[in-house]
């Protein structure tokens, strides 16, 4: 694996496992009586509330970070890579998709002449987006990787 | 006008090699949908036409072998030899001959007359097996063999021709494997024996009753017992004087014996041309079947999972709340019909189908997405990750699919339980299912813990699925401990090739489990809404009117108001009133109707239902009731399909269970509050 693959991974997982952390850290800042308070944002991102969300910061976090401790041909460390990458980028995924809902249920409750207010912005400024486009990246040479290695020649054959 | 020809046709396969694809396949995804007969495990017909023929083909249970350990292997295996279709097309998947070749061996042994279907060529290829075809059919009765490719739609044409000309065949395989001369003089004998039996010797293929005696297969010697006592008596002995013979159990040695045929089979038909390499799957199930990370990712995937089903699902709610609610609900009051006639549309009709169907999207997506991650292979690897924490508690990793699956809807997760082949393992775990928390308690988490703790809400809502799984781990616990005692057969799960999942296949799974959800709205549910109003606007002196729904006074005078009086007096030491108490009772027909019930019985609309029951509750007699509504008795459908599953003793015993376990621990609640102070 190369050192620059193996870099940005790091960074980019890195990044996961802070938002994780600070995400748990308003979780228990909201759910216990333990007066302190939630952070809103970090470097310019929104830090989610939610325990589901820091566990899954996290975990692809950690994953993307497991190959930095693997050797360079190591397959555990080529594994969590694409492992971590899969799941970034369908964190990603959802990520927009649940922008659109968002978009759709505003146009809907707006013609009904509810008021609703939502800023797009608040859930473009997540990890799961910024973190997404990064993984993006790591998935393309994830994909190169894998074909190089001759692993992927069965799975994208199918799909013709 | 041209008769056509009627040839009925069994798919028969093990899990994961492809029956689905090619069932939809040969049928066009048209399927007639039901149960085996007794039991709730599904049934899927569908037909194809081909010239002058007409198939009617059935799509077995993935299934490894024919024993009676497992529901799905006694539904195959008596539908193969009393049903006797014309064809069986066995399914086999080429890159896991070896494996698949035992089911292969099984249904030839059973005299059924078999097509085989080799699978995934492609991927046999990639993993460096070739397949010699012509002498694979050879060594296996020169069966036709079609090497297929079913997702690239190769070979469906020649399997179709297959069919045709099986179906004017009679089998040919009378001894598929030898047994040994000790064992085969015993067979012989046997046999001989059975003959004398005519309800036995002419239903069934005898040499396999015969083995099947022999090996003490409990289904097999109830139906003969029924004709021959002595008989079964007979074979009992010479079971014993085999086995020790032998020096070994007797089904054990039939086992040995058929894999010893399948690796001699497979010795001379397949040669590895190269040594396999890693696979796409063995670098995934490096890191997604890791000691450490296993469970965590899973939990991610799971994460994924609800978010999808609940946040991308938002704006069909909206769009079908402002459809129901909104639209037709005014355009039946403002419409001019009589009052009584208005309101049974309205309040009844309207309403209550309404509020059912506003979690359709959440319950499709839910499916889709379980879909999605079974027809890629994941949901295998979570009963795999998961297995040894269940075994703890008594369960397998099988056991957590069901479960995931409750957390949506327990009427498919009761279904869901037919995976477990241990039948110890099946019955804890659909009666455990019911405490996972489906969807349709969620709107009395929300309006409670949101009237009552603030800026907890959400700690009390995640209390209560916590809540439910730390007694559906204390009940499996105790089950198996007490009442379905010894050890389970163990985990056998294949753990299949990840797939790029096929949207056909996807969609059509989604869409047979959400119309299982539509047919329980428009039948059970709809009918419980407009019990509920009627049962809201007449009482003991007769119809109470329309006003009753909307004057609180009136409601009481209501067989509903009857009702709830009659039992609050139980429910007194929780601190509940009778409309407390009467929303539970309509919740028996669907958990989703407690909370519209409780709105019409405080006569408040749902939006303004927090006021109302802030002033009836306490937080802990709040907290209380929302443990009461996890736990006690799930829904009428859930129920039904606990009934269709295990029988009506099982249904009671989840049924009694269930309300005693409720009653305790909003008990326990209410006390424990009461001595902190809290209540």
């Amino acid at each position: 694996m190369k050192s620059y693959v193996k870099a940005l991974a790091g960074i980019t997982g890195s990044l996961y496992v802070i938002y994780g952390i600070l995400a748990l850290y308003n979780w228990v800042s909201e759910t216990f009586p333990l007066n302190i308070n939630p952070i809103g944002s970090f470097l310019t991102l929104n830090v989610p509330s939610d325990i589901g969300a820091s566990i899954a910061l996290i975990t692809v976090g950690l994953t993307l970070m497991l190959p930095l401790f693997s050797g360079n041909n190591s397959v555990q460390g080529l594994s969590a890579l694409t492992v971590g990458t899969f799941l970034a980028v369908a964190l990603f995924a959802l990520q927009i998709l649940i922008i659109m809902a968002n978009i759709a249920d505003t146009l809907i409750l707006s013609s009904v002449g509810e008021e609703v207010e939502y800023n797009i912005l608040d859930d473009i400024q997540r990890i799961e987006f910024y973190g997404g486009v990064l993984s993006l990246v790591l998935m393309y040479y994830v994909i190169k990787e894998l074909s190089r290695r001759k692993i992927i020649t069965s799975m994208f054959s199918r799909r013709k | 006008m041209t008769i056509m020809r009627k040839i009925r046709v069994a798919l028969v396969g093990n899990p994961n090699v492809g029956k689905s694809v090619i069932f939809n396949e040969l049928t066009g995804g048209k399927a007639w949908v039901g149960n085996w007969p007794g039991v709730t495990v599904e049934k899927k017909v569908g037909t194809l036409k081909a010239g002058e023929y007409e198939f009617e083909i059935t799509d077995l249970p993935g299934i490894y072998s024919l024993t009676a350990y497992s529901i799905d292997e006694v539904i195959a295996r008596n539908f193969i030899v009393e049903e006797k279709p014309d064809v069986v097309v066995n399914i086999v998947n080429a890159a896991s001959i070896e494996r698949n070749l035992y089911l292969t061996i099984s249904l030839l042994e059973m005299e059924a007359n078999v097509v085989i279907a080799l699978n995934m060529m492609d991927i046999a290829e990639s993993v460096g097996l070739k397949i010699n075809v012509d002498l694979l059919s050879k060594k296996l009765c020169n069966i036709p063999i079609i090497p297929m490719i079913a997702i690239k739609k190769v070979g469906f044409k020649e399997l179709i021709d297959a069919m045709i000309n099986a179906s004017k065949t009679k089998p040919k395989c009378e001894k598929i494997v030898d047994y040994g001369s000790i064992v085969e003089e015993q067979i012989d004998y046997v046999k001989e024996k059975l003959k004398e039996v005519k309800d036995i010797a002419e239903k069934y293929p005898l040499r396999w009753i015969a083995i099947k005696l022999l090996e003490n297969d409990k289904e097999v010697v109830n139906k003969v017992r029924k004709f021959s006592e002595k008989l079964i008596a007979e074979v009992g002995e010479i079971r014993k004087k085999l086995s020790e013979r032998l020096g070994v159990d007797l089904e054990e040695y039939f086992v040995e014996k058929r894999y010893e045929k399948v690796a001699e089979i497979v010795k001379v038909a397949v040669i590895r041309v190269k040594e396999a390499g890693l696979t796409f799957s063995d670098i995934i199930d490096y890191t997604v079947t890791h000691k450490y990370l296993g469970i965590p990712i899973m939990m991610t995937v799971l994460y994924m999972l609800f978010k999808f089903a609940f946040d991308v699902a938002t704006p069909f709610v909206d769009l079908i709340d402002i459809l129901f609610n909104n639209i037709l609900y005014n355009a039946v009051v403002n419409s001019g019909l009589p009052k009584l006639l208005a309101s049974f549309l309205a309040d009844g009709v309207i309403s209550g189908l309404g509020s059912i169907l506003v979690f359709l999207p959440n319950i499709a997506l839910l499916f889709l997405a379980l879909a999605l991650l079974e027809d890629v292979g994941y949901m295998s690897r979570v009963a795999f990750i998961t297995d040894k924490i269940m075994h703890k508690v008594g369960l397998t990793g099988k056991s957590i699919i069901p479960m995931v699956i409750g957390f949506g809807c327990n009427v498919p997760a009761i279904i869901a339980t037919r995976v477990i082949e241990d039948e110890n393992d099946r019955k804890t775990t659909a009666l455990i299912l019911p405490l996972m928390s489906c969807s349709a308690r969620l709107p009395v988490y929300l309006v409670f813990a949101g009237t009552f703790f603030g800026a907890y809400a959400g700690t009390a809502v995640l209390s209560m699925y916590l809540l439910g799984l730390a007694l559906a781990i204390l009940i499996a616990t105790f089950l198996r401990k007490f009442v379905f005692k010894g050890p389970s057969t163990g985990f056998i799960m294949e753990m299949p090739p990840y797939l790029i999942p096929q949207t056909r296949t996807v969609i059509l799974k989604m869409w047979e489990r959400t119309k299982k959800f539509l047919f329980k709205a428009g039948t059970v549910i709809f009918l419980g809404v407009i019990t509920v109003w009627g049962l809201s606007i007449t009482g003991p002196s007769g119809i109470i009117g329309v006003e009753a729904l909307e004057n609180p006074e009136l409601f009481s005078r209501s067989w509903v108001g009857i009702i709830g009086h009659a039992l609050s007096s139980i429910f007194t030491p929780m601190g509940w009133d009778w409309r407390a108490t009467a929303s539970l009772i309509f919740g028996l027909i669907a958990k989703e109707l407690v909370i519209g019930v409780m709105a019409v019985l405080y006569g408040v609309s749902e939006e303004n239902l927090s006021q109302a029951i802030s002033a009836a509750f306490t937080p802990i007699s709040a907290y209380a009731y929302m443990a009461f509504t996890l736990i006690y008795v799930p829904c009428l459908a859930t129920i039904a399909a606990i009934r269709g599953e295990l029988g009506v003793k099982y249904a009671l015993i989840a049924l009694a269970y269930e309300l005693v376990l409720a009653y305790v621990v909003a008990f326990i609640i209410v006390s424990l509050g009461s001595l902190l102070g809290l209540g």
